[in-house]
């Protein structure tokens, strides 16, 4: 089944989508893949309702709330797909509107806790009175017990998705009792080099020709990135998103072989 | 075919990697502890079988991505052998995908792999046999058959 309409995340966020969707009163498939893991979820529509969401292992709700998160990657929407699953009962509207409010707060941890791997710590101050911990609050505040911890080593200690995690670390920094650690510094991130883009071009001409320019650019921007500020930790990514665009698998294979070894030699 | 495991190995957040052919020949670099031949075999063999089911559902599948609290098993099916890997959690995907095409598309190349490969006569769907199996996988292929 073709798409009727795609495009790039990092122009059109996915709740914006889903709203045009929504009032369109459509059936149908978002399909939607990140490019730097190639993962990818998918929000079914009947009638401009949102009837289920699927993503990595969630379902329902939290997938929805983890999909409308993504920032960067491509959508597709197949009209008239159908699913006999339906995961989300919650009126859409409503669904909508939460998930705007839940990516504006995200918007807002984002900005306190830019990566889920920059460590905090304890202040050692009490939570001020007007502050009541819950239950979950005192489970991640105890893990600072032990020194300084990551978003992402507290979600994995606590079995819970990063994100929650995050809520939770950002509520108590707001509260005063978590702070930056002492390497809480983002490392600056170390970025891909333009000899890299120049072997990954003349590469690509010799396989595909002339259009081999446009085919890397649109493949950077899919990352939100651009080839000055190309973040080497995504290098991988960018490959495999390049060489999924060369259609003969001969070609593929050696476009791969050549990549794999720039990678190694970065 | 063990310095292509290598390499496969050399890839960030991977524990160890494996070929199973379906005669039942396992070849492996170097095994992590806990883990030895048998265990690869069993490992192996379930892919196998899932993957003989999938066949019989006409829904092909080559590339598994199994995941589990502390690790993951990612395997590649091809004709008549089975590429396993093992991995922490976060394994770089994109990295283990492109060593993972490069490395078989070398293997395939190679002449002495192709003659190994052309021996094998046992085909997946000779693993879905009901003594081989517990009861509730043998009912799913009764189910889907």
């Amino acid at each position: 089944m073709s798409s009727v309409l795609t495009g790039n995340l990092a122009y059109l966020e996915v709740i914006n989508i889903l709203k045009l969707l929504s009032s369109g009163s459509r059936d149908g498939k978002l399909i939607l893949q990140k490019e730097d893991q190639r993962e990818i979820g998918e929000i079914y529509l009947k009638g401009g309702k949102i009837v289920h969401a699927v993503c990595d292992t969630y379902l329902g709700e939290p997938a929805f709330n983890e999909l409308i998160l993504w920032r960067s990657g491509k959508f597709a929407f197949e009209p008239d797909a159908t699913t006999n699953q339906q995961t989300i009962d919650k009126d859409t509207q409503q669904l909508l509107n939460e998930g705007a409010q839940f990516y504006q707060a995200w918007e807002r941890i984002r900005h306190t806790i830019p990566s889920f791997n920059i460590k905090f710590k304890k202040t050692g101050q009490p939570p001020p009175p007007n502050v009541k911990l819950k239950g979950r609050d005192w489970e991640v505040l105890n893990l600072f017990e032990s020194g300084e911890v990551s978003v992402s080593e507290a979600a994995q200690k606590l079995n819970m998705r990063d994100l929650d995690i995050a809520g939770i670390i950002h509520a108590l920094i707001e509260a005063g009792v978590v702070a930056a650690g002492s390497l809480a510094q983002p490392v600056k991130k170390e970025t891909l080099n333009e000899n890299f883009f120049k072997n990954l071009e003349n590469e690509l001409i010799q396989l595909m020709g002339p259009v081999a320019s446009i085919i890397i650019d649109d493949v950077v921007e899919s990352f939100g990135e651009d080839r000055k500020s190309f973040p080497r930790d995504k290098v991988a990514g960018l490959v495999e998103s390049i060489s999924n665009e060369i259609y003969d698998p001969a070609k593929q294979v050696t476009f791969q072989q050549y990549m794999l070894k720039q990678i190694k030699s970065l | 075919m063990k310095e292509k495991l290598e390499e496969i190995t050399g890839v960030s957040g991977v524990r160890t990697a494996f070929i199973y052919f379906n005669d039942g020949e396992v070849v492996f670099n170097s095994a992590p502890q806990g883990f030895d031949k048998e265990t690869f075999e069993e490992i192996a063999k379930d892919v196998v079988q899932m993957t003989a089911i999938f066949d019989r559902l006409a829904t092909p599948i080559t590339e598994y991505d199994l995941k589990f609290d502390n690790g993951r098993v990612i395997a590649y099916t091809q004709h008549n052998y089975t590429l396993i890997i093992l991995c922490e959690p976060g394994v770089s995907l994109a990295m283990l995908r492109l060593t993972v095409n490069v490395a078989i598309a070398d293997m395939e190349a190679d002449k002495k792999f192709q003659k190994r490969v052309g021996k094998i006569e046992t085909t997946r769907r000779s693993f879905l046999v009901r003594s081989n199996m517990d009861p509730e996988s043998w009912s799913l292929v009764e189910t889907v058959s």
